[in-house]
């Protein structure tokens, strides 16, 4: 069969223009940020002491925000796929809103749930128990905005499978948690893993509500995009590190992209 | 012959889904026995079949496999069984293999879900696979498996874990006629647990199951032994099923009449003439006349010969062996052979002279 040259569609052929102009402004400027890493200083920018702090505390936050948004996320996943679509709508587009709110009203929030004057406040106060601005305040934060990621891949997994297969277990003999361990996770599979690492980049770029719930300490609540901003601010890790840092942030990013698509083609099964 | 399993099966089914639609239907099979239910389209067959798995409740009765009351709703505390509890398997048209396991491990699930030991599982799953036909098959995918493969291992699957009651949601119907046929022979034989069939097609019913149930509307309108049934049709359904005519009327001075339609010659049952009817009918009494359609004898409508009637032909249906002509008031299925369209140039809405003779009519109450 031969293949012929298609004629592009009908698309009216002057939308090149701004479409060219769309894919530049989304490519240029990591293109120039790569063009202006210093590659001789690279592995010193990165492990300068307070770059590895950022480094590390990012990574740690990071990976325990990811843990607690599989441990919440995946049953409130589950729920919701098994709802009656009529909870299971109003439930998406509750789980839905941290991913379309500014991430720094998302802090605000989070300062009146659980800061000293919020709601919470008090009674955690009484227990010794102050959560604003300390590290487990970035945990918290990253898993306000990560959490969706999770809930709504695994969630469109579970959908797409349906329930036949869980009938066709209970039928032999199943029981809850045999299914879910054998017929139900493992059929979810592609969507949890996609799930998770689109959680884990999402919770290790969480700026907005990190700067607002939990401060800017280094070494503390000092994350990776933190340590950026408080660079080009003048203060904190030298503009070189910083520029390295968003380096990594960027291939982190990437890694990620490439990541997830290569689980796709499976997840469509 | 393979061993008797399964469950005696006594259940009383009431479901109420809506004011549109109510199911009550009684069954009863001994431990091994096999029965067929038939039934159009929103007959109930389908929730009949989900009530005896446990997935969905009964709004009345109760369902009683061997000694254990699995579903009651009678009195006060309504109580239902789990479908994972029950002992009852579930087998429809798709054979819903778990796609991410074998077909070894697949067969093996019950088993292991029961908590049977990995090694003594697959032990028995792979002389099951045997039994099905498909000894090689064992660490292939469903996704590499044949529609009717996949059927067998479906079937492996739901014997293996070795069920009280097993039901067959049409299991044939996806499948090809000679891959169909193989399963059904398969059935057959290995089959030796308590089952309840759904099926749309007589010859399943009768290869596969001992009893018939005819099910209309939510009610059973006949049941037995499934040649008795095919034989003596109680309504123009289980007819229909059977390949027959069936046309309600009464006997009288020795005809059997249903407003035009006469066939003389039938007498009161009990008389010599003709075919084996029933004993104790009255005259005057309402019966029914079951006849073959290739038995019905087509002629122009003018004149009339002794003991025919004018139909209309209301459609043509072509058939494996000519033409099947749908007439009507009453209505009566006429099979012909090819020919004898061009013969009598038969189209729709024209009108046809039948008649039908005493030998080939049996008379049954109505």
């Amino acid at each position: 069969m031969t293949r012929r040259r298609d004629a592009g569609g009908f698309v009216p052929r002057i939308l090149a223009l701004p479409a060219v102009l769309g894919l530049a402004l989304l490519v240029l400027p990591l293109i120039a940020l790569v063009g202006r890493v210093e590659w001789g200083s690279l592995w010193a920018d990165v492990t300068a002491a307070a770059s590895l702090s950022a480094l590390g505390l990012s990574l740690a936050t990071g990976l325990v925000a990811t843990a607690a948004c599989v441990i919440l996320g995946v049953p409130l996943a589950l729920l919701m796929a098994r709802a009656s679509s009529r909870w299971a709508s109003v439930v998406r587009a509750l789980v839905t809103v941290p991913l379309v709110l500014p991430p720094m009203v998302g802090g605000v929030a989070l300062l009146y749930l659980l800061g000293r004057n919020g709601w919470l406040g008090p009674a955690l106060a009484d227990w010794g128990i102050r959560v604003p601005f300390s590290t487990p305040a970035v945990v918290i934060a990253q898993t306000f905005v990560a959490l969706p990621f999770l809930v709504l891949s695994v969630e469109g997994a579970l959908r797409a499978t349906g329930t036949g297969y869980e009938q066709a277990a209970a039928g032999l003999g199943a029981g809850r948690w045999t299914i879910l361990r054998r017929v139900t996770l493992p059929l979810a599979a592609p969507g949890l893993v996609a799930g998770t690492i689109l959680c884990f980049a999402r919770a290790i770029g969480e700026f907005g509500a990190t700067a607002l719930f939990a401060g800017n300490a280094p070494g503390v609540t000092q994350t990776m995009p933190l340590a950026i901003y408080t660079a080009f601010n003048g203060a904190g890790v030298t503009q070189g590190t910083a520029v390295a840092l968003s380096l990594l942030l960027l291939v982190t990013a990437v890694a990620v992209l490439l990541l997830v698509r290569a689980w796709r083609p499976e997840a469509v099964r | 012959m393979v061993a008797v399993t399964g469950a005696p099966l006594d259940a009383e089914i009431v479901v109420e889904r809506s004011a549109a639609f109510s199911l009550h239907a009684a069954l009863t099979a001994a431990a091994g026995e096999r029965i067929a239910v038939m039934g159009p389209s929103g007959a109930g067959k389908s929730t009949l079949l989900g009530a005896l798995a446990g997935f969905v409740r009964i709004d009345r009765g109760r369902i009683r496999l061997g000694d254990d009351e699995v579903a009651s709703a009678d009195g006060a505390r309504p109580r239902s069984v789990d479908p994972a509890r029950r002992g009852t398997v579930l087998l429809g048209q798709d054979p819903r293999l778990f796609p991410h396991l074998s077909a070894l491990d697949n067969v093996a699930f019950g088993l292991r879900a029961h908590g049977v030991a990995r090694s003594v599982a697959h032990g028995t799953a792979r002389s099951w696979l045997a039994r099905v036909g498909l000894p090689d098959a064992a660490s292939r995918r469903p996704s590499e498996l044949s529609g009717g493969q996949q059927q067998r291992v479906a079937l492996a699957r739901a014997l293996a874990a070795r069920p009280r009651l097993v039901l067959l949601d049409e299991p044939l119907t996806s499948l090809d006629p000679d891959t169909a046929d193989g399963i059904r022979t398969l059935v057959q034989s290995e089959l030796g647990c308590t089952a309840v069939v759904v099926t749309h097609a007589a010859v399943d019913a009768l290869a596969l199951a001992h009893r018939l149930v005819v099910l209309e509307d939510g009610r059973v309108t006949q049941s037995g032994p499934v040649r008795e049934v095919f034989e003596a049709p109680a309504t123009a359904f289980a007819a229909s099923l059977a390949g027959l005519n069936r046309v309600e009327g009464a006997l009288r001075d020795g005809m059997w009449m249903s407003g035009p339609v006469r066939i003389p010659g039938t007498a009161i049952p009990g008389a010599a003439e003709d075919g084996a009817a029933s004993p104790g009918v009255a005259e005057g009494a309402a019966v029914a006349a079951v006849f073959r359609p290739d038995a019905v004898r087509l002629g122009s409508p003018e004149p009339p010969a002794p003991g025919a009637w004018t139909a209309r032909v209301r459609r043509l249906e072509p058939t494996l062996a000519g033409v099947r002509v749908h007439t009507d008031a009453p209505a009566v299925a006429v099979d012909l052979p090819l020919d004898a369209v061009a013969v009598f140039g038969l189209t729709a809405g024209m009108e046809v002279g039948l008649r039908v003779p005493a030998g080939a009519v049996r008379i049954l109450p109505a």
